[in-house]
Parts: C-alpha cells; sequence; structure tokens
C-alpha cells in the first residue's frame, strides 16, 4: 500500500527551526521567482531560490542541497519585490544544518584554521604579519589617525600580498598617518558567518571589537569588501569608528590632489564589482574614478556592471569549495571580461583576485587578460609607489 | 434649566469586541463614584433600540441632563446617541463619547491594562461632559450646483449623471479635452468592446448638455467655503483660440509646419503645434502649445491665422480666472500609469521593442500612429511577444499595491497581439487576477487561443544572446515557477503592463483639504460603508483617484459619487456646525491676530468696536484662532480650556 501512499507532509518543526534560526523573512515570500530569474548560477546549473524557500518553508525534504550553492552576492535581495534578505535566510538554514552536523567537507579546513590560527588556512598565527615587518609596513601606534585592517589573504597568500604592498606603499606616499593593526586582530569573520559558523564568528568579532576598541584612531581601512562588511553591517556600531574601502580613500586623496597619477598605465581595463562592495555597501563609483584618473587608462564596462555585476563565485564559502568545470561563475564572469577587449580585469577584492585568476588559468588566458587590483594599478602610476 | 449636573454612563460591550477584553463591569462600577454621576450601566449593544430606548427611559425616569457612552469610535455612532438624546430632550452636546474599542480594547492585549485605560478614557469624557454647554446647529441652503473636477470616463459619468437630474454641472478638465485615459485604449476587457466607440457618445453629450458648463483647459486654484457653499476658482489657460468663433474647420491644422510628439499617441506619431489631441476631442477645436509655436519662440509664422476664415486665432489671449459657486464637488482626478524605474529592468528605453501597455494601446488603435497594425520599430511585423505583468507593481521596492486591472488588460493585449499577428504569445505573471463579471471566462479565452500562460516574474529583459536563436532578439529570462525551470525565451517584442500609480503634480487633494493615503490616492471616509464620502463634507470620489479600478467600478462610482451629490442638493439644507469660535469683546484686544489666521475668512474686524467677530455660518470650528489668540479672547465653543483640562485630569486621575 505504501508505494500508492507517496505524498509528503510538511515538517513543522523543520521549518520553524529555520524560522527562529533567523529566516523568518521567508514567510513573505509569494514565489514569483525573480530571484531565481536574476541569479547568477541560473547561467551555469540548475538552482531556484524560490524553491528552496517554499521546501525550507514546510520543511519539505530538498532544501538541503541547495543549501551551500548561495554565494550571497545579494542580487535576489536587491530585486526581490517583496524586499526579503533572501541571503539571510540561507545563512540561516546553514546554520540550522551545520549544528546537526551537516557542514559540507570542504568546509572543515577554514572552520579549524580560523578556530584554531584566525585565518581561514590554518597557517601558523605568528606568521600574521610577517608580510608587514618584510615590506616596512608601519605597526599601529597611538598616534596615527588611520588603522589599516588586512584582509588574512593579504596576510597569508602571496598573491594578496602585492596588493597589501601597493596599499601600505600608497597610503606612505599620500603621508596618511596610518598603522597596521596586526596580530590584536584577527580575521573579520565575514565569509565565514555567511556559511553559518555563528559561534565562531562571534569569536573573530569579539577578539577584533578588543583591539579595535583600545586604539585611538578614529577611521579603520579595510583592503578588503568583506572586512568592510563585517564592519559596517556585522559588528555593533559601539566602536564608534569610521569604516572605509581603500578605494574610497584613493577617491578622496585624488580629489584632493594628494595624489597624483602620473605614470601612464596604456592599458584597456574592465572593473568588476566586489559584491560587497557594490550590492552590499553601495560602493560603485569611487574604484572607477580611481581608474578613470590614471593617464592612459580607458575603462570599458562589462555586459553586467554596477548594481547587475555578476559575482566571482567566491562569497558564500564558495571561495573554499570546488566547482567542477562548466560551473564556475568565475569563468563567465573572466569570458565577459575578456569579449570587452580589455586586457586587464581589475577589481578591488582579495577573494575576486583568486577566484578570477584561478579562472584565467583555467581558461587558459594567461596571455589575453590579467587579474589586478585597483591598488596597484594606482601604485604602478605613481613615482614613489614604494612597490615591491 | 438645572445646570447641576446629573450624568448617566453606559459602557458598551460591542459583544465580545470589547467585553472580552475589557472588564465593563468594573469600568462601569469605577464611574459610578464621579461627581456628578447619577447612574452607571454596561449593556451588551448599547447602539441597539434597546440601548437606546435604556437611555431615553433613563433621561426621563432618572432626570439626567448629561449622557456619556463608552463605546466605539464617535465617527461610528456619536449621531446615534447624540439622536437618543434629543429625543429625550437633552441638547446633543451634553453627550460624551469615550472609545473603549478602537483606542483600546482593539489594540490592547493586556485585559489588566486594557481595563485600566477604558476608566481613564471614561473617567476623561465624565469629566468633561460636566462643564459642556448646550450647543444650537443651524440649517444652511445648499447650492443645487455640483463641480466635477477631471474628465476621464469617471467625471464624465459623474457629470451626466448629475445634469440629467436637471442640476447644473461644472466639468473642469486640465487637458484640451475630455476623455481621459480610456480614450486611448483600443478595446475594453472583457467583452472587447471599442473604448472609443462606447465612450465618445458619452463625451458629444457632455460637449452639448445644456446642464453642463465644459470647462477644457482649466484648473482648480482655489476652493473657499464648506458643504453646500463652495466658491471655487477656475484657471483658465490661454488656448490662443477663441472657442467661440471657431468652427472645427481644421485649416489651422493642416497649414501648421510645427510638428512635435503627440502626448495622446505617447511620442509614436506627430501632432501640429496647433492640434486637437485626437480626432474626436471634445470641444472639437484646437489649441496652441506655446513652446512649440513657431510664432511664439520667433515671432514670425502666423500661419494659421492667415488660413482661419473666422478669425478665431487669439495670440493675444491671456490666462482668466472665472469664479463659480457650487454646493457638492466630485474629484474624478484619475491616474496615470507607473513610469518609475522598474522599467529599466526590462530594458525600456534601451530597446526599441519593449514598450509600454499604453504605447501598446496606441499602436493597436485603427486612430493611432500604424493604423492599428502592430509593427516593431523596424516596421516587421512581431513573430513572438511577451507580456510582463505586475511592471512596479506589488513590488515593495516601487509600489506595494496589486493595480487591480493589469492581469485583465494584459490578458486582452494576449488576445490582441494573437488576433493581429498570429505571433506566439508568452505572459508571463505572479498570481492572475480575474475576479470579475466574465473575468475568469476572459481568462479561459485567452489560455484557449493558446497565448502561453506562465508563472513566473521576469527577472531581465537583455540582448545579450547566447546561442543563434536568440541573435538579434530580445530575451526574456524568467523562472516558470509551476515547471520548476529557469527560462530564456527569445521574443521579437515585450509589452511591460505597468501598475497605476496616483496624480503626483496634482494639487486637488491639498485645495480640498481631502487627505491621501502613503500612496498618493484619496483616502475615502470609509472603506466599507461611505467610498465615495472624503472627510471633507460635500466632497465625493469616483474613478481612480480614490484607487486603481477598471471601467466598470469607475463607472459605478461615478454614479454613486453623483447620488451622493444630489441627495445633498434635493435636500437642499446641511445643518451648520454648533461648535463654532467666539470671541469675548470684554477681552478682545483687537490686535486682529485671528482675522488674518482663519482659514474660512469667518473673523471680521469691526472697526467701530475695535474688535474681531466671528461669522457663526462661516466658522468650521476648527480652533485656529482659540489657538493663535494671545489674549484668551477666542475660544472654541466646546473645546475651551476647561474642558480640555477636565479631560486630561480625567485620565490622569488614577
Amino acid at each position: 500500500m505504501a508505494e500508492f501512499m507517496r505524498c509528503t507532509s510538511p515538517m513543522l518543526e523543520v521549518a520553524q527551526a529555520l524560522l527562529e534560526a533567523g529566516g523568518e523573512e521567508l514567510k513573505t515570500c509569494y514565489q514569483c521567482g525573480t530571484c531565481t530569474s536574476v541569479c547568477p548560477w541560473g547561467n551555469l546549473i540548475e538552482f531556484s531560490p524560490r524553491r528552496f524557500i517554499e521546501t525550507a518553508r514546510l520543511g519539505l525534504e530538498g532544501f538541503e542541497e541547495a543549501t551551500w550553492t548561495c554565494v550571497q552576492c545579494r542580487m535576489c535581495q536587491d530585486r526581490c519585490p517583496q524586499q526579503i534578505d533572501i541571503p539571510q535566510i540561507f545563512r540561516a538554514v546553514r546554520g540550522v544544518l551545520s549544528e546537526g552536523g551537516s557542514t559540507p567537507p570542504a568546509l572543515r579546513v577554514p572552520l579549524a584554521g580560523l578556530r584554531g590560527e584566525g585565518n581561514p588556512w590554518v597557517e601558523p598565527r605568528e606568521k600574521k604579519t610577517a608580510w608587514a615587518t618584510k615590506n616596512d609596513v608601519p605597526a599601529l601606534a597611538p598616534e596615527h589617525e588611520v588603522v589599516l585592517f588586512a584582509c588574512c589573504a593579504n596576510e597569508y597568500e602571496a598573491r594578496n600580498q602585492r596588493d597589501g604592498v601597493a596599499v601600505a606603499g600608497l597610503m606612505k606616499a599620500a603621508g596618511v598617518s596610518f598603522g597596521y593593526l596586526g596580530k590584536e586582530g584577527t580575521c573579520c569573520g565575514d565569509l565565514i558567518a555567511t556559511t553559518g559558523a555563528e559561534s565562531l564568528f562571534s569569536l573573530l568579532r569579539k577578539t577584533n571589537l578588543n583591539a579595535l576598541g583600545g586604539v585611538s584612531a578614529r577611521t579603520t581601512v579595510t583592503i578588503s569588501p568583506h572586512c568592510l562588511n563585517a564592519f559596517r553591517n556585522r559588528y555593533p556600531a559601539v566602536l564608534g569608528m569610521t569604516f572605509r574601502h581603500v578605494t574610497e580613500l584613493w577617491d578622496e586623496l585624488l580629489r584632493e590632489g594628494v595624489l597624483k597619477p602620473s605614470r601612464g598605465g596604456a592599458a584597456r581595463v574592465t572593473y568588476h564589482d566586489p559584491c560587497y562592495l557594490g550590492r552590499h555597501n553601495g560602493v560603485y563609483e569611487a574604484p572607477r574614478n580611481v581608474l578613470k584618473a590614471i593617464p592612459g587608462i580607458e575603462l570599458v564596462e562589462m555586459a553586467h556592471h554596477h548594481e547587475r555585476s555578476i559575482c566571482c563565485g567566491g562569497g558564500g564559502g564558495g571561495a573554499w569549495m570546488e566547482r567542477p568545470k562548466g560551473e564556475r561563475l568565475g569563468d563567465l564572469r573572466v569570458m565577459e571580461a575578456v569579449s570587452t577587449g580589455a586586457d586587464t580585469l581589475v577589481t578591488a577584492c582579495p577573494y575576486c583576485v583568486q577566484m578570477l585568476e584561478a579562472s584565467v588559468l583555467g581558461l587558459n588566458l594567461e596571455g589575453k587578460i590579467k587579474v589586478r587590483t585597483v591598488s596597484e594599478l594606482l601604485s604602478d602610476s605613481i613615482a614613489q609607489g614604494g612597490v615591491e | 434649566m438645572s445646570h447641576e449636573p446629573r450624568i448617566g454612563v453606559y459602557v458598551c460591550h460591542c459583544g465580545v469586541n470589547i467585553a472580552g477584553v475589557v472588564d465593563v463591569k468594573r469600568v462601569a462600577a469605577e464611574m459610578a463614584s464621579e461627581a456628578g454621576v447619577v447612574l452607571s450601566r454596561e449593556y451588551k449593544f448599547m447602539c441597539s433600540t434597546p440601548g437606546q430606548e435604556m437611555i431615553i427611559d433613563d433621561i426621563q425616569s432618572h432626570g439626567l441632563n448629561r449622557v456619556v457612552v463608552a463605546a466605539c469610535s464617535p465617527r461610528m455612532h456619536e449621531g446615534t446617541f447624540q439622536g437618543a438624546c434629543r429625543k429625550a430632550g437633552v441638547n446633543a452636546y451634553f453627550f460624551q463619547m469615550a472609545n473603549i474599542r478602537e483606542h483600546d480594547s482593539w489594540v490592547t492585549l493586556d485585559k489588566e491594562e486594557a481595563t485600566r485605560k477604558a476608566i481613564a478614557l471614561t473617567r476623561a469624557a465624565v469629566r468633561r461632559v460636566r462643564n459642556h454647554e448646550p450647543l444650537e446647529t443651524r440649517q444652511v441652503e445648499v447650492r443645487k450646483e455640483v463641480l466635477v473636477i477631471g474628465g476621464g470616463i469617471a467625471g464624465i459619468e459623474a457629470a451626466l449623471t448629475v445634469a440629467e437630474s436637471g442640476n447644473h454641472v461644472y466639468l473642469v478638465e486640465r487637458e484640451p479635452t475630455i476623455g481621459g485615459h480610456m480614450a486611448r485604449f483600443d478595446k475594453t476587457f472583457p467583452t472587447l468592446d471599442c473604448s472609443a466607440c462606447i465612450l465618445t457618445p458619452k463625451m458629444n453629450a457632455v460637449g452639448s448638455h445644456p446642464n453642463i458648463t465644459l470647462m477644457t483647459s482649466c484648473e482648480v486654484e482655489e476652493v473657499k467655503g464648506f458643504v453646500g457653499n463652495f466658491d471655487v476658482k477656475v484657471k483658465r489657460k490661454a488656448r490662443y483660440v477663441d472657442h467661440d468663433k471657431c468652427t472645427g474647420c481644421g485649416a489651422c491644422v493642416e497649414k501648421c509646419p510645427v510638428k512635435v510628439p503627440s502626448e495622446f499617441d505617447e511620442g509614436l506619431s506627430k501632432r501640429k503645434a496647433i492640434y486637437t489631441p485626437f480626432p474626436q476631442a471634445v470641444p472639437n477645436k484646437p489649441v496652441i502649445d506655446r513652446a512649440a509655436c513657431t510664432y511664439f519662440r520667433t515671432g514670425k509664422c502666423r500661419l494659421c491665422e492667415r488660413f482661419c476664415e473666422p478669425k478665431a486665432i487669439a495670440f493675444e489671449q491671456q490666462e482668466s480666472t472665472q469664479e463659480i459657486q457650487v454646493g457638492a464637488i466630485i474629484v474624478a482626478t484619475g491616474f496615470e500609469f507607473y513610469r518609475g524605474e522598474a522599467l529599466s529592468w526590462y530594458g525600456h528605453g534601451r530597446y526599441p521593442n519593449v514598450i509600454t501597455a499604453l504605447e501598446f494601446e496606441r499602436l493597436n488603435n485603427a486612430s493611432g500612429p500604424t493604423e492599428g497594425v502592430l509593427r516593431m520599430a523596424d516596421g516587421r511585423v512581431p513573430q513572438s511577444v511577451a507580456i510582463l505583468h505586475c511592471i512596479g507593481s506589488r513590488d515593495k521596492n516601487y509600489q506595494e499595491y496589486c493595480s487591480r486591472v493589469c492581469c485583465m488588460y494584459s490578458l486582452k493585449f494576449a488576445h490582441l497581439v494573437k488576433e493581429k499577428t498570429g505571433a506566439e504569445v508568452f505572459e508571463f505573471y505572479i498570481d492572475m487576477r480575474s475576479p470579475g463579471k466574465g473575468y475568469e471566462e476572459f481568462h479561459d479565452r485567452i489560455r484557449e487561443e493558446g497565448a502561453h500562460l506562465i508563472r513566473g516574474k521576469v527577472g531581465e529583459v537583455t540582448d545579450l544572446a547566447v546561442n543563434p536563436e536568440e541573435q538579434g532578439r530580445l530575451i526574456v529570462v524568467a523562472e516558470d515557477t509551476l515547471a520548476g525551470s529557469r527560462l530564456r525565451v527569445p521574443v521579437d517584442m515585450v509589452v511591460l503592463s505597468p501598475g497605476l500609480s496616483a496624480h503626483r503634480d496634482s494639487k486637488v487633494a491639498q485645495l480640498l483639504k481631502c487627505a491621501v493615503d502613503k500612496n498618493g490616492f484619496f483616502i475615502e471616509k470609509h472603506p466599507k460603508l461611505a467610498p465615495v464620502d472624503t472627510a471633507t463634507d460635500g466632497v465625493f470620489l469616483a474613478g481612480c483617484c480614490q484607487g486603481p479600478k477598471d471601467i466598470p467600478d469607475t463607472v459605478a462610482q461615478s454614479q454613486a459619487a453623483a447620488a451622493k451629490a444630489l441627495a445633498l442638493a434635493t435636500r437642499g439644507v446641511v445643518e451648520a456646525e454648533g461648535r463654532t469660535a467666539c470671541i469675548d469683546p470684554e477681552v478682545c484686544a483687537g490686535c486682529k491676530l485671528c482675522v488674518s489666521l482663519c482659514p474660512y475668512k469667518a473673523i471680521s474686524f469691526d472697526t467701530a468696536k475695535e474688535i474681531s467677530v466671528v461669522n457663526e455660518v462661516l466658522c468650521k470650528g476648527c480652533g485656529t484662532c482659540a489657538a493663535a489668540c494671545p489674549s484668551g479672547a477666542a475660544q472654541a465653543r466646546h473645546f475651551k480650556d476647561v474642558h480640555i483640562f477636565n479631560e486630561i485630569e480625567g485620565v490622569l486621575a488614577l
């Protein structure tokens, strides 16, 4: 008899757990499918945030698989007619699944690294400031006006160290009174928070709040949009501090004439909006203004830019999860960049750099297009850049 | 008459509405000990006949001279209980109501809290009523004339209904012709009547009706007075054509050398600088568009004047103002289609073959720019058309509300596309809303005709092709939420169906002291029981100015508004407010502050006595003078300091 009675009943206990974990807003979803139609995954795989919400709402089987796909790019949220924070629903479900022990294996390394060493690569904590020492980046002192907060990638990962060095060099060139927050701080926790690891995130946040709470500087500049987002949107405002992204600082210093780019780049560049700089924090023009201020640089836009920019695939823990060829958002983005005829794909986020460079390699396009950051290009154009 | 207060207090259960939360027995018991209270009762439904009779009996047998009812909102039943008092010989202003339903039981969860609040509100009413004074209402005559603002189908219908009764109507329309949106539509759902064919006879009837003064190119500029006696200033824009002389022959239009985009055709065709908006316009006489006219721009041309036989061209014409007196006003100012940012997600303005509903209507219309042939920008006939519902609608980023008509007009579009071109039609909807007579059947018919109705809101329209089939076409991206598939549908043409918006530029609500809701639509007096009244007596609503609605509902509402205006005119008198202001001549210092502030021009200055005097016929009791008077001479009857302070003390007493 049983096989003739196949039907599914709502599992309201499961649904209730998801609501209580922070999925409240899914109640108002009216299932229009806008999220699915604007989701960048739609170009590559079958993925329906709408269906995810509907199954989660009734606790039906099936939502678990979709849970880890979302890259938290916020495209759906910005277009949702009910203004539902869809990324938050994914985070809530991830939290519930993680508590039940269903964390994807790929996340075990970053989770362990962050818990033990304060970085997602399980690099020893002592090595955190080695890059700064080597490159004469001043350590934070009481007289400094600006805190430089580097991303773990700037600290531990060779490619992104170059970006960190460029940033420090530009700050020096501009005479900014700044110091680098070293071992007192730790990973901002932004990316791991999107995997639902709430308690780990709280630990990291506590460390950073302690570190920043004791400094006299009133401004913190971040290299990564993720750190910016964590400070602006995930940390309490108790610090009373202003948080800025480096591109915002460069834009200001250029407008004031403090930084004067002279050496031309003679490059045709296109700019990739990092989701956490653009959609999450509304910074679209500052990085473009910087690029436009560099002599010889021609800025062209890709098919999707500003509010419509496509994620590199690194958000929401995607940077730590392997995807088979043909299912990589970064590939899509690099192909879009190549089709503009640009020789340089510029961005402003360490994780975007990682993802996009991996795609350039994977697609055998090294000869065709380079991945650089806004800071690197600006540094190239400043005579006393102090780069490498 | 003894003025020693003898107060009766009545606490209403309102079934369980109040008694379910408020301990009504305790409220009544508490009131019994208040000074002046002779009896205090609670009862299931005070508004019922036995409830009212209880008040009347008590007044007569206990000699009550003040009554307090603690029940619902005074907007609901103040009149009911005042009537009972009056019947028993007690002046209506010796009645006071405490609202323990809307202000208390409906909004307070905790029973103890609710009961304490009810006691406080009722006590305030009891203490206030002690010092009330008897006030008299007066009867004021009502003017029979009616003003209708707006000449779309709503205004046309209201004007004709009033005019047919024998009363005179002034119909004010700001455009050069009446007809509104309906004149621009091709067919009407669900019957597919030709919109112009059913509208133009009504337009002509308005134009020729002896009881209608049609005022096109006019705008209401100022409204003074009150129900039954409105004085209205109407601004007549310069038309530069003397319509008394003009025969409407059209020679001027033919000769005019200037061509500008036609508003009537959504810019899809050109009109002249001297023009009638469309062939069936009423009045069917041209006006000159000053901004476009060569003569006005350069001082040369005057070709129209040269060819005008009746010498009707009047370049020297000036804007003028006319004053009219009416007893009632019907607002029929209509709507505009949503034209906001949401359109840009779908490529409107970027791709020429993405058009809006109104552009589609004009392209389909036999008198439109293509004489009714549905064509793309390059002149080809589309082989496939996508129709996108809910553009800017049901969307908290833009307009949260459902505009009610878009599903139906979009289904109509599907039919028209099929009928005219045989093209494939893909219609993307969120929820199909077809509640109306014959509407569901029409929906069914469209499915039968083979339109592909897809449940899913479109995310974007793009020209970025990913395969040869998409090359050179518009690709509509949406999730078919029923199949669970993300679709890319290549089409030749995309029609956007935007919702309806309130007029953003209209000052009419402000002029009439009418409230609008957060979306800009006029607020009716009661959403169910007074749908065409407004909070301003004598001002009634018809059509989309009150909220989006279709033509049948608009016509019904227009007739209702006309009936309300006629009821007023037929009754012939209104009760003037007894709660007017008064100025104590002993105290007034003659500063004239009140004279300048009074919004009803009800205060004049007596130069002989050097004091300000209130004209009680004009006074609406708004209290502005009382609030402003530096010496305290001006007081609002029924809202004197003693009343307000007693009320506050009543609320605060524990």
